[in-house]
This record gives structure tokens, sequence and C-alpha cells, in this order.
């Protein structure tokens, strides 16, 4: 076996679900390791914010996110986990404070978000969540005291 | 996860198996040295001349196709769960693949191993002297940056070090990324 390039291209976890999609509804039933990690990575991939993504969102995200000069990483996390508070963004972004002023940085959490409503839903949910095992784990500890 | 196109060289058995079949590709590798975890074939770009050896019924293809591979880019952050934790740190996972491991230099600091609960704590400093324990517990997604990747070869050695009874092949993970704890 040759390998002639080993990076052609890079794909975002939206797109990577949706061949997966492809290849599981296919004809072709696969047997054995292929369809074990064929339903094992739509699986993972089901529980990641590019559930809810669609093709059009991605596109028109990525055209106004291109006033940002941000490179081809960072877009694609952008894209693959999107930020919802500015420190996200800091950690995704190199030397973001250089690079973007505190304007920017609330224009592409407001982008975000346009393209990618859902996001902000499911962090009101984990919060909520979050709330809950924090409460569950402080009934956990005072019970362990007596 | 970066997945990423890369085109291999590769002959197979076509009057077996049929070209359409990915499985035959993709049951030939799982972890590419220096390339990554393969997924999916995601197309096939060309196909040569066909040849029958000498001695052998099959034909055989040069196949130039593009494979999906996961191979996140160092400095990456990837959501994961929390598969377990030990001595050696945390081991994180991501359904598909499991070598993930942040040790504990990498996670929040101060934090401290409990062996009575098997967790890592992070001792969160309230601000007014006192410290709050958090637990790092099997099975909650966290986030991760990717620092360091690496792979090892797990060919099988030959009859002369099989002997030696030091058969450390299974040991080895054929590719393994060191991850640093970003935040919950």
């Amino acid at each position: 076996m040759e390998i002639v390039n080993t990076s052609c291209a890079t794909l975002s976890n939206y797109e990577v679900m949706e061949h997966l999609q492809f290849v599981r509804d296919g004809k072709n039933k696969h047997k054995g390791q292929l369809a074990t990690i064929t339903y094992e990575t739509l699986r993972y991939l089901e529980n990641t914010p590019c559930k809810e993504q669609n093709a059009s969102a991605i596109a028109n995200c990525l055209k106004d996110l291109e006033p940002f000069n941000l490179n081809k990483m960072e877009k694609l996390m952008l894209i693959n986990i999107p930020p919802t508070s500015a420190v996200e963004i800091q950690l995704m972004v190199e030397e973001s404070e250089e690079r973007l002023s505190e304007d920017d940085v609330e224009k592409i959490l407001g982008i975000l978000i346009k393209h990618f409503p859902h996001v902000e839903k499911k962090i009101k949910m984990k919060l909520t969540k979050l709330k809950m095992i924090n409460k569950k784990k402080c009934l956990k500890e005072i019970s362990n005291l007596f | 996860m970066i997945p990423q196109l890369r085109r291999f060289k590769k002959s197979i058995e076509l009057g077996i198996f049929g070209l359409d079949d990915g499985a035959v590709i993709c049951h030939l590798f799982q972890v590419v040295l220096n390339v990554g975890l393969c997924i999916a074939l995601f197309d096939i770009k060309r196909l040569e001349e066909s040849y029958i050896f000498p001695g052998d019924g099959a034909s055989h293809t040069r196949v130039h196709f593009r494979y999906i591979v996961f191979r996140p880019a160092i400095e990456e952050i990837i959501i994961g769960k929390i598969r377990s934790c030990s001595q050696e740190g945390v081991h994180v996972t991501l359904g598909f693949f499991d070598d993930i491991l942040i040790p504990p230099t990498s996670l929040q600091h101060p934090s401290r191993f409990s062996e009575t609960e098997q967790a890592w704590i992070w001792e969160y400093d309230t601000g007014d002297g006192s410290k709050h324990d958090l637990f790092m517990d099997a099975g909650e997604t966290i986030r991760f940056r990717v620092t360091a990747e690496a792979f090892h070869e797990t060919c099988p050695t030959g009859p002369g070090v099989l002997q030696d009874g030091q058969d450390n092949t299974e040991n080895k993970i054929p590719y393994s990324l060191t991850v640093l704890y970003t935040l919950i």
C-alpha cells in the first residue's frame, strides 16, 4: 500500500456524520469491524452539536466568519463545537487577545448563535442539569457526614 | 474531530469482493502508521488495469481511493467522556477511540487522586481560603485539547524475538493521544 497524500482535505463533524449515515443506510450491509466503527462513530457524532447542523447553515456561517481572518483549523473548531462564551473562543483561537477585539468576539458569538440556534438551548439544559448534579452531590456529602 | 481524507493506492481482490465493498479495505487496517484511525471509505478515484498473477486465481487491481481518517490536529479541542481514572491520569473515550490520556500534570491545578473514590479531584479554590472538591467521575463529558500524538508499530515480531519471552507487541497501543484538560 502506498499513501499518496496523508491529508488531501479536512472534513467537519457534520460531513462525516452525513457520510456515515449514507454508509449505514446503504444497500450493502457491512459486517464486523466496519459496522462497529461506523456505529460507534455515528453514536459519538450524534451526541455532538453537529447533529442539528445542515450544509447550508455551515456554508453561510463560514461566509460570515470570513472578515475575522481565522485559519482553517480555528474555523473548523468553531463549527464542530460552536462556542457560546468568550472564554471558549479564547481557547480555540490562538493569541485571540491580539487578533480579535472584544467586539469581534461578541460578533462571532452572534454569528454562531444566528446559524446554529440550537446550541444556546443546549447550554441552558446543561446548566440546569449541572445544578441538579451539584445538589445531588451536596446531599450525598451531607449524608456522608452523619 | 478532524477526520481527514487520505488517498491510498491499494490492490484488492476485485474478483472476490466487488469494489463498492468498503469492508474489504477497512478490514485490512484500523490504524495506519502516521496516518490515523480509519473510519470509512470516502470515494474511489481511479481504477487501473487488473492483473492475474501466475498461480493465483484472483485478479489484482490497483485502486486509488480516499479514506476518512480520524486524526485530530495538535491544539484541537474535542469533546469526550471520562472512561476511568487511575494514578496515570484520566482516561478519556470518544466511543470509537479510547486511547486518550490526560496525565496528572495536565489536569487542573491543584488536583489529587482519591484511592477510595478512584477519581481525580480538582481542589477548586473558592477564593475565601476554603476548597471545594470537584470530582472527575467516569461517564462525565469533558472538553480537552490535544497536545501530543504517538504512533507505535504493532506488527507481529519474528519468531526469534518471541522465544525470548518478551512479547511487548500486545501491550503497545497503535495510536494514542496525550491531551490537556480544559473545561467542563
